[in-house]
């Protein structure tokens, strides 16, 4: 009878020691709920602007704007989605941030200037995003909570001095021909 | 009961009275067992009129398998199987309150899932639902799909499960291609010899996240399945018919699901010795496609443009057996399977449609004539025929042929010696190439091209005494890619797909060394060390040779790589009706990367070239614990899983394994027994652990669940 009591206690103990620490165990491993909320960070696109030639005295202000739609008449050059208005002038490169609202795939980001004691117009156009070897700009996906990085234009400023540049074809092959003529008819 | 190495058994009435008729005269291993009793062999028991045995068995604390079919393709207990081994039971699998089988094994040592993808001992990591290298078998028929090449777990009817048996390591010598990392043979029921019904029930709800902020609906998140079967014999034919239906709103948005299922079985037994068994699935499911979160802010709200994914995909299944037992030491079986399988997304979720077919046969003999020597050979033959749009499949075909031989030794008693060869026989046509037009680089032509290998195999297993098991084994494996993971071009995430027409099969050489101990009867112990090198692994990568908008992702044959570990289990037995389970699987899986591999465009931190890298998605660390009771009618029981954070994902997202952490996850379950119904209450995930496992996508929530399942 002695010999069954203190197997029996034995037994309890054991088991008693297993509850506790199975307990112990489960209180750690539910204190930590793993992937945690963050704040939303800031959305839009970055990149680099590189300016190739010499800055004319003429140019008052640049901008970097950024379109969902691509322009399909006049007042839509006004109805962009955001722009970085503080192009340093005078400089070789600058890195610009266009803030974004919504997520989506933007269809047009482009660089824009402003003649002193004038406002933008359709001749604004200095140059565009584009990926070399595409025939197009390039279309640019933005995703809340992230900056969209290294969508980099290049700009040739000889197109204020009335010189042809290849880029501006790509840039403007998305706009109506008769927008277009528009402009023509304006030159 | 059961004869082994033969189709004949039966079960005792309640006074323990048995007879199995039929059996030709001759001298078998008979395999008794009953649940909560030690199994029994006897050896050479004599078949014949007026033989009466008279057979005892003794109470059992720790219940073991007894009988698997899956390891030589026949009938053997489970400790002679000369490869590791796991099973699990209708009752095991009950447990989960699981609408698909593929949660249900979660608890199996050395298997994880990533991606709704099975890995058995890190074979596999995540490669987007295709190409799987666990061949899954629906009683003994192959059921990967002729397109992706991967399982679709909702064809696979889980009411009618009664086990599963899963082999670790490669199987290619008696399996053939896509065995190359483990096989999943899932058993079903007989058809009962009484008229029989049967329902299952399962309705759960989704908690809500545990940060207000990644809330995407106020509305209860839910999921339901409803099964019924009915089952009856009509003089030599059994027949068994479920369907069944699901429904839910996921926990995530684009969740949403709807799925439908039918399941039949019939067998004739024209005599004994011969019977004839077709099988018949049919399933439809419609559910929302989630294809990355929104942000990371809100992990569970899909991007403004995903809003509409959706994929409505549906599988049906003919597959035919027929088996005679032409003598004592002759039988033979003769398969036949035809599996469609198609799907068609929606725009937002990519605009691709497939339609696959796969057309198999296989004649397989058994031959025992000799003293202590079985023989099996066989032939296996598959023709997968794929149609789908140009710029996404087009349309492919692709023709296996296998040759396969195994002999069992039995040198002693209680020691068996496995001999096995397979010659495989890949052909892929080939077709059209690509114009460029859609977003990956133009190809030209693609030429029909074909592969084959030899994969022998030899296994050893020892019993030197009661209660203690050893086994060995090596054996090669082989993989042929699939037509997804050689053709598939498409815009997904931000990242092109795009088709690598020169991928090759996969080849491995595997071994292991184990041992199972019973102590005391309360104590069961399984321990193997395993070891795999893999030649031309199929794995994405990144192809940074092609500028564009977005990278290119191609489907590579890696150098080397290599995958070993060391696997524990053991299983308890405690008063008063506890139990206890313990398994540990420890992984170190490393690819060798050669001069010109070209890393992904992030995540290059510890990937160098000619260096040593982990493979991606495979966690170094497993643990599986749970603890169960039962006293009388309840049960009840907690589950604790580890998994520890993987060493390096894919590095197609500039985050990288930023948001990667270990997984702690505690499950709980109670359940009664009352009438001829079974309820179990469960809640999975219970301290509401949030973890992703694949970039970008965050995994359930805390879950309760209530199911109810039994005769009617």
């Amino acid at each position: 009878m002695r010999g069954n009591s203190k197997a029996r206690s034995r037994s309890n103990a054991g088991e008693c020691a297993l509850c506790i620490g199975v307990s112990l165990w489960l209180l750690v491993v539910g204190c930590d709920h793993g992937l945690e909320a963050t704040p939303p960070g800031p959305t839009g696109i970055s990149g680099r602007v590189t300016f190739i030639g010499i800055w004319p005295d003429e140019v008052e202000q640049v901008a970097v704007a950024v379109y969902r739609e691509v322009p399909q008449q006049l007042e839509d050059f006004f109805a962009l989605t955001g722009a970085d208005t503080e192009v340093e002038l005078g400089a070789e490169n600058y890195d610009y941030f266009v803030p974004i609202e919504a997520d989506g795939v933007y269809q047009w980001v482009v660089v824009a200037w402003r003649r002193k004691d004038s406002f933008w117009d359709f001749s604004s156009l200095l140059g565009c995003h584009y990926l070399p070897g595409e025939e197009l700009p390039g279309q640019v996906a933005v995703r809340r909570g992230q900056v969209t990085r290294d969508i980099d234009i290049v700009v040739d400023l000889g197109i204020l001095q009335g010189e042809k540049i290849p880029g501006m074809d790509i840039c403007e092959r998305v706009l109506p021909a008769e927008l277009l003529a528009v402009r023509d008819q304006g030159d | 009961m059961v004869l082994l190495g033969t189709e004949f058994g039966g079960y005792t009435d309640d006074r323990g009275r048995f007879e199995i008729e039929g059996v030709p005269r001759g001298k078998y291993d008979l395999l008794v067992s009953f649940i909560g009793y030690q199994s029994r062999m006897l050896h050479q028991v004599s078949a014949g009129r007026g033989e009466e045995l008279e057979i005892r068995l003794e109470p059992a604390a720790i219940e073991l398998p007894n009988l698997v079919v899956s390891a030589i393709r026949r009938t053997q207990t489970f400790a002679e199987a000369p490869v590791s081994m796991a099973v699990a039971d209708a009752r095991e699998l009950a447990v989960h309150n699981q609408l698909a089988l593929i949660g249900a094994l979660s608890e199996v040592s050395g298997l994880n899932e990533v991606g709704n993808q099975i890995s058995i001992r890190g074979s596999s990591g995540y490669s987007r639902g295709t190409g799987s290298r666990v061949l899954l078998l629906l009683d003994g028929t192959p059921l990967l799909t002729a397109d992706l090449g991967d399982i679709k777990w909702d064809v696979i009817p889980i009411d009618q499960v009664e086990r599963v048996e899963v082999i670790k390591g490669a199987g290619s010598a008696l399996y053939g291609t896509g065995a190359l990392g483990g096989v999943i043979n899932v058993i079903t029921r007989q058809p009962s010899e009484r008229p029989e019904t049967r329902l299952r029930m399962v309705s759960g709800l989704y908690d809500r996240p545990a940060y207000r902020s990644w809330r995407w609906t106020e509305d209860p998140m839910y999921l339901t399945g409803l099964d019924v079967s009915h089952s009856r014999t009509l003089g030599e034919t059994g027949l068994l018919l479920s369907t069944g239906l699901q429904r839910g709103t996921g926990y995530h948005e684009n969740g949403d699901f709807r799925r439908y299922r039918i399941f039949a079985k019939g067998v004739h037994r024209f005599s004994a010795a011969t019977y004839w068994r077709t099988t018949a699935t049919w399933s439809m499911d419609d559910h929302g496609v989630f294809i990355q979160w929104k942000d990371r802010t809100e992990p569970l709200a899909v991007p403004t443009i995903d809003r509409r994914a959706n994929t409505v995909s549906w599988k049906g299944n003919l597959s035919s057996e027929f088996y005679h037992l032409h003598s004592r030491n002759l039988g033979y079986r003769l398969k036949t399977s035809y599996y469609r399988t198609g799907f068609d997304n929606s725009p937002e979720a990519g605009d691709l449609a497939s339609d696959g077919h796969r057309l198999g046969t296989e004649l397989q003999a058994d031959y025992s004539g000799w003293e202590r020597l079985d023989v099996t050979v066989g032939t296996a033959w598959t023709f997968d025929w794929v149609r789908s749009p140009e710029e996404f499949w087009g349309e492919r075909s692709v023709q296996n042929l296998g040759l396969y031989g195994q002999s069992v030794y039995e040198p002693v008693t209680n020691a068996e010696v496995m001999v096995g060869l397979r010659y495989d026989w890949h052909r892929r046509s080939g077709g059209e190439g690509n114009d460029g037009s859609g977003p990956c680089p133009a190809f030209g032509r693609v030429e029909p091209s074909f592969e084959h290998q030899f994969s022998p195999q030899i296994g050893v297993s020892l019993q030197p005494r009661q209660g203690t098991a050893l086994r060995a084994s090596v054996g090669k494996g082989f993989r042929a890619p699939s037509v997804s993971e050689i053709y598939t071009q498409a815009l997904v995430s931000g990242l092109r797909a795009c088709p690598n027409p020169d991928l090759e099969a996969e080849h491995s050489w595997s071994c292991e060394v184990g041992i199972k101990q019973v102590v005391g009867g309360v104590m069961a112990v399984d321990a193997a060390l395993f070891w795999n090198t893999y030649q031309g692994l199929i794995e994405g990568r990144a192809d940074l040779s092609e500028g564009g908008a977005a990278p290119i992702v191609r489907f590579q044959n890696l150098s080397r790589a290599r995958v070993r570990g060391l696997e524990i289990e053991q299983q308890m037995a405690f008063p008063y009706g506890l139990r206890g389970r313990l398994s540990y699987t420890y992984l170190d899986a490393v690819e060798s990367l050669s001069l010109d591999e070209i890393p992904p465009p992030y995540c290059q931190q510890g990937v160098v070239p000619r260096g040593e890298a982990p493979l991606p998605y495979r966690a170094d660390h497993l643990l599986n614990a749970g603890l169960f009771v039962e006293v009388g009618k309840m049960q009840g029981g907690v589950a604790f899983q580890y998994m520890s954070q993987f060493e390096r994902v894919s590095g197609f997202f500039p985050e990288c394994d930023r948001d990667h952490n270990p997984v702690y996850l505690v499950d709980a379950f109670v359940g009664l027994h009352l009438g001829r119904l079974q309820y179990n209450l469960r809640v999975d995930n219970l301290f509401q652990y949030h973890y992703v496992l694949t970039e970008r996508k965050i995994r359930s929530p805390r879950q309760v669940s209530l199911a109810v399942f039994g005769t009617i």
